[in-house]
């Protein structure tokens, strides 16, 4: 446990040394500010649109940190050859990748507690802006949002470190991660029109048998956008949270032991 | 010849052809952007899958795209043909399909379906969809229900829209008395007016309050004269043939001008009508 502990460690400050963080900071705090002018388009839901913008840039700025940063955190290792330095302590392989786990989660949350503190300074302003007695708006409902797009990130995260577990270059496993971002947002809405049949299309039974097998295989990350509750102020369905955390946990705890396996039983040349 | 020299004519010349062909590019630019000004619409459906977790902005820019229509063609009334109003109705579903809790393309259609684009089934089926969504807001039964009463001639529809609206958190306390004028179909201009009383007092945005302020002093013109013929009627026995009637009985003074700029007249059932039908003239 130590060993993971202060790989972490380890890994979380290597992540916050690494520019490409500040850039990606940088980013975020630019586009909270033009929240604010963009918000003037508006006639009335100004504070929605000062939710909605200021939840994408965490969700964005977040997925540019996960896959660009996290990505390099372990593939760099064997990209450039510094995992013989890791791998001839005494410290297995499995514990390798949950220490690289913990320490990219912790990244994530760090960043998105700092981005989700700041990005409420604009949805406060448009909210003094202008009084909408129509519009429903709950801080508790906006900061859950956040919580759920910090375990997105960690979700993809766990991806990140299972293709990075078997694929010989981190440009593979990047492009292999943002292929299942892709489509575990979009697996949802794609059975969903194979469940109403929208559009009248006509869809084989083949072709419905693999999007089924899609939806279940890959993560479905509409569970974390609640951005549309968020903005409205609309209540959660009761043991919601609960419930989304605990797809969370299997799902990315499948996802890291089965990376530990295939490392151990990896040779490196 | 250095080194430095020749990188500095380069730099001179790829400098000064961008500056010269800039021109000529945004002519290009205009052109095309003025062929996919509207542009064409999407299925709902199509959208939703390519903005993955992005729906509820992608909602809010295509939103700020509508407002640039309504800036650019509404505004002047220039000429929104029903192509034009047709693809406002389409975009505006979009959005509400992407944010169906959005306020905002709600007002929108509700301002400009109705009075402008006479699309009011159109009109209606958005509201809906802000009715079902926001279940706590009482703006929008309250819209339907002035315009079954008022474009439709739905009164009894109406007024049901008016008592839905009232049962919301924060509604108009006027709304059952309303609800009742309408049952009883009664007092038609003075029913308008209080309705659009009501949505002039609600409405932030400074142009549109114009718009319906406009409206307002018509309709209490109409009111006006409305009143006029009832007394004429009453004094002489006999509905006037024309509004020049009241006048040469010195029942008014003058026959107010139209703030549409038609003139008033007697229509064949009695009812004082515009020459303008309440529309705005192209400018």
């Amino acid at each position: 446990m130590r060993g993971i502990l202060s790989l972490a460690y380890i890994t979380f400050i290597e992540g916050i040394r690494s520019r490409a963080l500040f850039g990606i900071f940088i980013m975020a705090l630019l586009m909270f500010a033009v929240t604010v002018t963009l918000t003037n388009l508006f006639m009335r839901d100004i504070v929605k649109v000062a939710a909605d913008l200021s939840l994408a840039t965490i969700s964005f700025s977040g997925l540019l940190m996960v896959i660009f940063i996290g990505n390099s955190l372990l593939s760099k290792d064997i990209d450039k050859r510094t995992i013989y330095m890791v791998i001839s302590r005494p410290l297995s392989r499995t514990q390798y990748i949950w220490g690289k786990f913990a320490g990219i989660v912790m990244l994530v949350i760090a960043a998105v507690v700092f981005l989700g503190l700041i990005s409420s300074l604009p949805v406060y302003f448009a909210g003094l802006t202008y009084e909408n007695p129509e519009a429903i708006f709950k801080w508790t409902i906006y900061f859950s949002a956040i919580a759920l797009i910090a375990m997105k990130l960690a979700l993809i995260a766990s991806v990140t470190i299972f293709f990075s577990s078997f694929t010989s270059t981190s440009f593979i496993s990047l492009m292999l991660t943002i292929a299942t971002y892709i489509i575990g947002a979009s697996t949802e809405t794609v059975k969903g029109f194979l469940d109403s049949r929208a559009g009248g299309v006509d869809i084989s039974p083949l072709m419905g048998f693999v999007i089924k097998c899609v939806y279940y295989l890959f993560p479905n990350l509409a569970t974390f956008d609640i951005k549309l509750q968020a903005s409205h102020g609309l209540l959660l369905p009761e043991g919601y949270f609960i419930w989304a955390l605990v797809y969370w946990f299997f799902y990315a705890g499948i996802l890291v032991s089965a990376a530990s396996l295939i490392m151990e039983r990896r040779e490196f040349p | 010849m250095n080194h430095r020299f020749i990188t500095i004519a380069l730099l001179a010349f790829f400098l000064l052809g961008y500056l010269s062909v800039l021109p000529f590019y945004e002519a290009s630019r205009k052109a095309i952007k003025k062929e996919e000004v509207k542009g064409i619409t999407l299925p709902p459906a199509i959208i939703k899958l390519f903005a993955l977790e992005y729906r509820s902005i992608a909602a809010d820019f295509l939103f700020v795209r509508l407002s640039q229509f309504y800036g650019g063609k509404v505004e002047t009334i220039e000429k929104a043909t029903k192509d034009d109003w047709q693809w406002l109705h389409r975009n505006l579903d979009l959005v509400t399909e992407l944010d169906p809790y959005f306020q905002d393309p709600y007002f929108m259609a509700n301002g400009f379906l109705t009075w402008d684009a006479g699309m009011y089934e159109e009109a209606e089926m958005l509201l809906q969809k802000a009715v079902k969504a926001r279940t706590w807001d009482w703006t929008f039964p309250f819209f339907i229900g002035f315009n079954r009463f008022f474009f439709m001639g739905d009164n009894k529809g109406g007024a049901d829209y008016l008592l839905m609206a009232y049962e919301r958190p924060g509604a108009w306390n006027l709304l059952p008395s309303l609800a009742a004028r309408l049952y009883y179909e009664d007092k038609k201009t003075e029913t308008a007016i209080s309705f659009l009383e009501k949505i002039w007092e609600r409405e932030s945005d400074v142009n549109i309050k114009k718009y319906y302020r406009v409206r307002l002093d018509a309709l209490n013109k109409i009111l006006f004269l409305e009143k006029a013929v009832d007394f004429y009627t009453e004094k002489i026995g006999l509905p006037p043939a024309s509004l020049k009637a009241l006048v040469d009985s010195k029942i008014i003074r003058g026959i107010p001008p139209d703030p549409y700029g038609g003139m008033f007249y007697i229509d064949k059932e009695g009812k004082v009508k515009s020459t303008s039908k309440l529309a705005r003239k192209p400018k």
